[in-house]
């Protein structure tokens, strides 16, 4: 039906390019999230997706027709905003009515529809009211209600949950997976906070300085990121890094002298990741890592260790929560070879799968 | 002197809170200080309603008494609505006057008030070519005073065949270009500084809304600026209703003159002092207006001014 297809779209402001050929293709119905730190890009492609900002170069396509020049409404796009962006002036439920109403909808039309979206989001009551009048979690609904009305082929979400607090935050996402299962149509979302991406996304688009580093659904980007910037970037605490150097065929030794396995490669330095999760405590014989205990945090379920090498690396091990470690004491950790990740001098992963071709 | 001297805001209260001041006294302080405040700013009040009060006074006051020394605040016993009697059975046309001065300020205040709420929004909304250059060249315009541009002006009225009609002015003003006593720049320059605070993502909305223009500027902008465009309008009904210059210039037959300029027509050429109370009295009268439209819109006026001096 609706594909959004992506073709080499850049975008610059004078002499700074702020995105550098995209290419993606979203099939219709996909939830995407577009995820990576501040400025790397990420509304600025929405933005330009909906029709609120030219694109310098490519092609946008949706359902096959090229997109470029059309308005915002043409291109059948709803958009949430950070701030809501509600018409302050206006009650709820003409903030719901008002694209309706411009769309030359008769009355009775645009009343079925609002009431059934209000319904939907468990607004009914607020629709007399001004935005003034509500909380920033009802606010965020009516919002979100306003994008419902229209029945768009795409919506568009522009971090919509930043503005509200962490428990609201969770049962807006949660509301939100919910209405993707509900409509009819594909949604692109942009956060910077990886709980969002990894918990409502079909495919997470991770990008960085204009560019995608990868895409991929939550779980290959977690088990197999592309890059050390991936891996650094999905997961939190975030992924622990260490320099090794690529022996021979399959083995990889660290500073300390610990031998791991590892994809085969061209012998020379590499870098060995490991996930916090993946670092076990263990004794002194079976450790392929040893560092001293900094301080440590406990959150009840687990606790945050984090120690220091003896050759200054600052790593972060994910424990069950236990009894308080002493202070200053060696702690001794392994992992299974199977959780390490292994990156090149370029940054790139290397495989098993790509055993070979490097 | 072994310790830097800090000099702090905090200073005076940590003072105070070293002699350990009991809650009672820190609250006569304050209440002191309110007090003080009030003193103040009701002195200030006396000064400014001083004047009018003398006026309205001496407008009911016999016509001899008008100037006496010390001029005297309070209505006395002696007053009459002797002034008020003579003016009306004068053959100056007071009323004619009033309607006058009604329909020039109200159309040039709706017709400078939309021109320049439109161009606002086109300032801080739209995209269009030499935008700040047309907006740097409007600010320039500012330091040009009206009666350079009169003569031109004037010579433009007449060969559109305007001059002695009311449409002189309101033409000029409609434009935008021209208000008595104020140029249009100014009005132009509120309304774009105001649209320009609204977030930009409002208008992205109304976008999305498939909102045009025209529909977001009459939907969403025009509702918002409500405060301001009722500060715009009491200050440009106010500057119309009282503009001597531009009425005095363009408007020449008696059935065409507004109260200031009739007014200084009730003043007989050798300016014998009964004249002057008659011209008190239609002062007095030329007031009321005015002075009601303030009462009611003062909250407008300042609200938007305190966002302009903020946020502009």
């Amino acid at each position: 039906m609706a594909d959004l297809h992506l073709e080499g779209v850049t975008k610059s402001y004078g002499a700074a390019t702020v995105i550098r050929g995209i290419d993606l293709r979203i099939p219709f119905g996909e939830f995407v999230v577009f995820v990576g730190p501040s400025g790397c890009g990420k509304s600025t492609l929405l933005r330009m997706i909906a029709g609120l900002e030219p694109i310098s170069g490519g092609v946008i396509r949706i359902g096959g027709t090229v997109a470029n020049l059309l308005e915002p409404a043409e291109r059948g796009v709803a958009m949430v905003f950070q701030s809501y962006a509600l018409y302050p002036h206006m009650t709820a439920y003409k903030n719901m009515a008002f694209g309706l109403k411009i769309a030359g909808l008769d009355k009775s039309e645009i009343d079925q529809r609002v009431t059934r979206a209000a319904k939907m989001l468990q607004i009914e009551e607020l629709l007399h009211r001004i935005p003034k009048d509500m909380s920033g979690g009802q606010r965020q609904r009516v919002a979100i209600g306003r994008s419902i009305v229209r029945e768009p082929r795409l919506f568009l979400f522009d971090e919509p949950l930043s503005n509200l607090d962490a428990a609201l935050r969770v049962q807006t996402r949660i509301e939100i997976a919910k209405l993707h299962k509900i409509v009819d149509a594909t949604m692109i979302y942009v956060t910077h906070d990886q709980v969002e991406a990894m918990t409502l996304a079909d495919r997470i688009v991770v990008l960085n300085q204009g560019r995608i580093e990868q895409v991929g659904t939550p779980l290959e980007l977690y088990r197999t990121p592309a890059n050390l910037f991936v891996a650094s970037f999905i997961g939190s605490p975030k992924m622990n890094f260490f320099p090794v150097t690529l022996e021979r065929e399959g083995l990889a030794r660290g500073r300390l002298g610990m031998a791991i396995p590892a994809p085969a490669g061209p012998p020379g330095p590499a870098t060995l990741g490991v996930r916090p999760e993946s670092l076990v405590l263990c004794e002194p014989d079976q450790a392929f890592l040893s560092a001293r205990l900094q301080f440590e945090e406990h959150l009840g379920e687990h606790r945050l260790i984090y120690a220091r090498t003896s050759d200054g690396i600052d790593l972060i091990a994910k424990e069950p929560d236990g009894p308080a470690l002493t202070d200053g004491a060696t702690l001794h950790f392994r992992f299974a070879p199977e959780s390490a990740h292994f990156f090149g001098p370029d940054g790139n992963r290397l495989d098993h799968s790509t055993k070979g071709t490097h | 002197m072994n310790k830097p001297m800090h000099i702090s805001w905090d200073m005076a209260p940590a003072r105070l809170s070293a002699r350990r001041l009991s809650p009672e006294t820190r609250a006569m302080i304050s209440r002191l200080r309110t007090a003080l405040i009030y003193v103040v700013l009701g002195l200030g009040a006396l000064v400014m309603v001083a004047p009018f009060l003398w006026m309205f006074t001496t407008s009911f006051r016999p016509v001899a008494e008008a100037f006496t020394l010390p001029p005297r605040w309070l209505p006395g016993l002696d007053s009459s609505l002797e002034s008020y009697r003579r003016l009306l059975a004068s053959d100056v046309p007071i009323g004619r006057f009033f309607w006058n001065s009604t329909v020039l300020a109200t159309t040039v205040t709706l017709g400078y008030v939309a021109t320049t709420t439109i161009a606002g929004y086109a300032f801080a909304r739209l995209r269009f070519p030499f935008k700040n250059a047309l907006f740097a060249l409007l600010l320039v315009s500012l330091m040009v005073p009206i009666q350079t541009t009169l003569v031109p002006l004037f010579l433009l009225m007449r060969w559109l065949g305007l001059v002695d009609s009311q449409w002189s002015i309101i033409v000029p003003g409609l434009t935008g270009a021209f208000a008595p006593g104020m140029s249009g720049v100014f009005g132009i320059f509120l309304m774009r500084q105001f649209f320009l605070t609204l977030p930009k993502e409002l208008f992205e909305a109304a976008r999305v809304d498939n909102a045009g223009h025209f529909r977001t500027f009459w939907s969403i902008a025009v509702p918002l600026a409500g405060p301001q465009i009722a500060a715009l309008s009491v200050i440009i009904f106010t500057m119309t209703w009282n503009d001597y210059f531009m009425p005095l210039i363009f408007l020449n037959s008696v059935d065409q003159m507004v109260l200031p300029v009739g007014i200084m027509s009730i003043r007989d050429p050798v300016g014998n002092s009964s004249a002057t109370s008659e011209v008190i009295a239609a002062v007095s009268l030329s007031i009321l207006p005015v002075l009601l439209v303030f009462l009611v819109a003062q909250r407008w006026i300042i609200d938007s001014f305190m966002r302009a001096g903020v946020k502009g």
